[in-house]
């Protein structure tokens, strides 16, 4: 289970406030989606989440372990997978797999069949012995949500994890995130494409302007805007003052 | 924490030992530093001694006064005089000819009338090459004060008087240096150059791909994302960039002994290196070598992208070259004048190669300060290591 309380994150002496006092919980056998519109907060929210960048004020708490006081135990609890999709070209598939694995305490043979479990669970078969060296986007994806994967973790978050993926790719990744929640696991994902999140989430927290001004099922977000689509309901919650405020807040970090 | 700096080390070595250039780099570096080096004066040498004896062509104006005895000195070193029309001096200073040599009239007479006799030799050294203006003259001159010491004695003997009093000093040298003191003196100028190019060159291009060309690649993130901590990651960067400069280090000073010792007897004159200098500057290497490692790291982690930190790398180069250069004209006048890094190390294996005796402290204080100098570096480098700066460079 992941517990944000508080976060905040500003940059430029304060000026612009990036992530300004977040809190919602992801409970395990769930999916919890951030959705937001660009430079909302949302990945800066699970760079936080992820220890990579420290928080201003406000603390993450990972299946008990507080990230802030003990980032390397709570890293251990997580399984991250960035937006940023870059790969090991020298490394086959398999090799960087173990690679990650190994960090996470994995060795031997426990190790290995981690490793194949991984391949078989992303369909990986036919690029596991390969060098990564000229791999497609969707390729390349594979590898970064399998190297999140590989120690087995409790929490999983996954920073828009469709994003140029073809469509079989997207539809097994859909599959696979699934199971993980029907598995036990805590989900959190972020992604930009409202049907997917309405299918696949069970909370969303739709994040404007660096604060979380919705949170609930995808029902209860239309229910609350009275649209039958969650991307209305959507366009509704993060339209008008918080929409232009966001506006605003984006201008300002591109310059900054 | 150890399994963690042995996984990063192990998958940063098979990812250089993939990488076609910096293979190329570790093995070809050595190559061509070492053998060069090795080969490189050794064979100049052979060369002057050989262009020595060769059959030299010099430009005169005046050849009909010339002496049949000069003309006979001139041939017994190999050196005719051509007839030349025209402007001599314009010709020479025009660099057309590196040297000439006008004879005045009546130099014959003034030699057989035993008067001291007028020869004009013109020359521009920047003509031609080191084989050129410059060569030429000093091989006349070499041949025109040999004649002219033959002249005075046969004047003397004539008088009967004995032609040593024309030298009143009679100096015989005699070499007594060894083959391998003659090989340590070209290796004492050349080894602390090649210990300041290869500490410098031999882990650059590792440093900059396991730091900023990881943040290049996207691959830094989903490395600071897993348990391994600061220590670990740098550690485990450090020792594959240590062990990848290892490689050139060694194979540098193998292939310059090995080059020294089977190059021909004919271009050596027979100078061989002991084995012992070789060993002494891979021991010297080796700690200054991590020391400038981590200098390359700390400007790598803090750039973005490969090409900016090859660009902030650049000063290491020269930092690194310039204090052995150093080292191979002005030796250390005090113990902890060792225990500088780079000029420390470059000295006490200049001194190695001529043989000259070193205190045993000697060594002692150039591993340490190298030693010393890499850990300051690793914890300002540590310092440096701060994740949100080195991915968003926030």
């Amino acid at each position: 289970m992941i517990q944000v309380r508080e976060l905040k994150k500003y940059y430029g002496n304060g000026t612009i406030k990036a992530v300004d006092g977040v809190s919602f919980d992801c409970p395990d056998s769930q999916i919890t989606g951030l959705l937001g519109p660009n430079g909302a907060g949302k990945t800066t929210t699970l760079r936080m989440i992820a220890g990579l960048i420290k928080p201003m004020e406000g603390t993450v708490i990972i299946d008990g372990k507080d990230v802030g006081r003990n980032p390397q135990e709570a890293r251990r609890l997580l399984g991250v997978q960035s937006d940023m999709t870059g790969v090991y070209p020298r490394l086959t598939s398999r090799e960087q797999l173990s690679y990650y694995g190994r960090f996470y305490g994995l060795k031997g043979k426990e190790l290995q069949s981690r490793v194949q479990a991984v391949i078989d669970l992303l369909g990986m078969q036919e690029i596991a012995d390969r060098r990564a060296e000229g791999f497609s986007r969707g390729q390349r994806q594979k590898i970064v949500i399998g190297r999140a994967l590989v120690h087995n973790p409790c929490n999983i978050i996954m920073d828009e994890p469709t994003n140029g993926l073809d469509v079989m790719a997207v539809r097994e990744t859909r599959q696979t995130i699934r199971e993980f929640a029907q598995q036990g696991r805590c989900v959190l994902f972020s992604t930009h494409y409202m049907d997917e999140a309405e299918r696949l989430c069970d909370h969303i927290a739709i994040i404007v302007g660096g604060k979380i001004i919705a949170f609930g099922t995808p029902a209860a977000l239309m229910q609350q805007t009275g649209k039958q689509t969650l991307e209305d309901a959507f366009v509704e919650l993060a339209g008008g003052a918080e929409g232009m405020q966001q506006s605003e807040y984006s201008r300002q970090l591109q310059e900054a | 924490m150890w399994g963690r700096i042995t996984n990063i080390w192990g998958k940063e070595l098979t990812d250089s030992l993939r990488d076609k250039k910096a293979l190329r780099q570790a093995l070809l570096i050595p190559l061509i530093i070492g053998i060069f080096y090795a080969a490189f004066n050794p064979w100049i040498n052979s060369i002057v001694t050989a262009k020595a004896k060769e059959p030299l062509v010099i430009p005169a104006q005046g050849i009909e006064y010339a002496s049949q005895g000069l003309l006979d000195a001139l041939k017994q070193q190999q050196i005719t005089l051509q007839p030349y029309t025209g402007d001599l001096q314009g010709a020479i200073s025009r660099g057309d000819k590196g040297a000439g040599l006008i004879i005045p009239a009546g130099f014959s007479d003034n030699l057989s009338q035993e008067k001291s006799a007028t020869l004009m030799l013109f020359t521009n050294r920047t003509s031609g090459g080191i084989f050129g203006g410059g060569f030429s003259a000093d091989r006349l001159n070499l041949a025109l004060n040999s004649y002219s010491q033959a002249v005075s004695s046969s004047r003397v003997q004539a008088r009967n008087i004995d032609p040593t009093v024309l030298s009143p000093i009679n100096l015989k040298t005699q070499d007594l240096a060894t083959p391998e003191q003659l090989a340590g003196v070209f290796a004492s100028f050349t080894l602390p150059l090649i210990i300041g190019t290869i500490v410098a060159q031999g882990g650059l291009f590792i440093a900059i791909d396991t730091t900023a060309g990881e943040k290049e690649r996207g691959t830094l993130e989903s490395l600071l994302i897993t348990p391994a901590s600061d220590v670990e990651v740098l550690t485990g960067k450090l020792a594959a960039v240590f062990t990848m400069t290892c490689i050139p280090i060694v194979l540098t000073f193998v292939g310059f002994w090995i080059t020294g010792n089977i190059l021909p007897e004919s271009i050596t004159n027979g100078a061989r290196l002991p084995i012992t200098v070789p060993i002494g500057a891979i021991l010297m290497s080796l700690p200054l070598a991590l020391f400038v490692d981590v200098v390359l790291m700390i400007m790598s982690i803090r750039t973005r992208s490969f090409k900016d930190a090859q660009s902030a790398a650049t000063p290491v180069g020269l930092g690194a070259t310039v204090p052995a250069m150093l080292a191979a004209f002005v030796a250390p006048s005090s113990l902890a004048m060792y225990l500088i890094p780079v000029y420390g190390p470059a000295a006490l294996v200049s001194s190695l190669a001529t043989g000259t005796q070193i205190p045993a402290l000697a060594f002692v204080y150039a591993v340490v300060g190298s030693l010393a100098a890499a850990a300051v570096g690793y914890l300002i480098a540590l310092r440096f290591f701060n994740r949100e700066r080195m991915l968003y460079g926030v």
